[in-house]
């Protein structure tokens, strides 16, 4: 199952450039985040490659910050930019994310390394917790960051597709927006089985997670000459 | 199903009418899912991530 981070890591990549050429081409800070949020998803897919091949407790940290507490919470800010056009609100949700992402930053960095014991053929996901310790605070965090991203990608795009499914227009945009869903949940329940210690299947569902939410974006920009949201 | 580049709709039928609304709601209930285990692992009930 190693190989499957080589996959997610191409997928992912391959996906954050799509994502930012979209920005580049029509604006929208929606797809900027969504881009910076792939960033995060491709560098934790990143350090489980690198995590196959050698030890490093900064990248098991960046492993950590980024696949565990960040990237969830940032594509989910890119979604409520989408979803949320008028007033303030998103600005100021955002710059309070920031602000946390940074707190997290520091946190996981001054986080003592207990241990160096680290067999480089298991999955990460089976040995983090032996290395270096998370307080409450950290634990906390990485709770609440994956509350609400997986709430606001998942749920706002959900909400997106039943408002097309209701008005019956735009199907590939309903469809994209089923499969953005259904590739966000993925890696959110590889998560939840890694907490219920079924740690093989986390690599998979990111795998999964990654293609699904590609196919999603491709088929609800595909065709597409409107100017509002994808 | 398919939709004219103009009008943007699309004609119902049955994946649109039947399939769609189960797979939302198929997916809500995976969502919900999610939370309860989150839930679970903040009550101590099973070991927090």
């Amino acid at each position: 199952m190693n190989f499957l981070p080589y996959l997610s890591t191409i997928v992912t990549f391959a996906f954050t450039v799509a994502v930012y050429n979209r920005y580049r081409q029509r604006g929208g800070i929606h797809l900027l985040l969504w881009a910076f949020g792939l960033l995060l998803y491709g560098l934790g897919t990143l350090s489980e490659v690198i995590l196959g091949l050698t030890f490093n407790v900064f990248v098991l940290k960046i492993w950590y910050l980024t696949g565990a507490m960040l990237t969830a919470a940032w594509l989910g800010m890119g979604t409520v930019h989408l979803l949320i056009r008028k007033g303030k609100a998103a600005q100021v949700i955002t710059w309070v994310l920031a602000g946390i992402s940074i707190l997290a930053f520091i946190l996981i960095m001054i986080a003592p390394v207990t241990s160096t014991a680290y067999d480089v053929a298991r999955p990460v996901s089976e040995q983090y917790k032996d290395v270096f310790s998370r307080n409450g605070l950290i634990i906390l965090l990485t709770i609440l960051l994956n509350i609400y991203g997986t709430l606001t990608l998942v749920g706002g795009a959900i909400y997106s597709a039943f408002l097309f499914w209701r008005k019956k227009i735009l199907v590939n945009r309903m469809f994209g927006n089923i499969l953005i869903a259904a590739g966000a949940l993925s890696p959110a329940t590889g998560g939840t089985f890694l907490r219920a210690g079924l740690t093989d299947l986390l690599y998979l569902s990111e795998l999964i997670g990654a293609i699904l939410m590609f196919i999603g974006f491709l088929m609800a920009t595909s065709g597409s000459s409107e100017p509002a949201n994808y | 199903m398919a939709a004219t580049h103009r009008s943007k709709r699309f004609h119902p039928n049955l994946v649109t009418e039947k399939i769609v609304p189960i797979l939302l709601i198929l997916l809500v209930i995976i969502l919900l899912a999610v939370f309860v285990v989150i839930g679970l692992s903040l009550a101590g009930v099973i070991p927090t991530a």
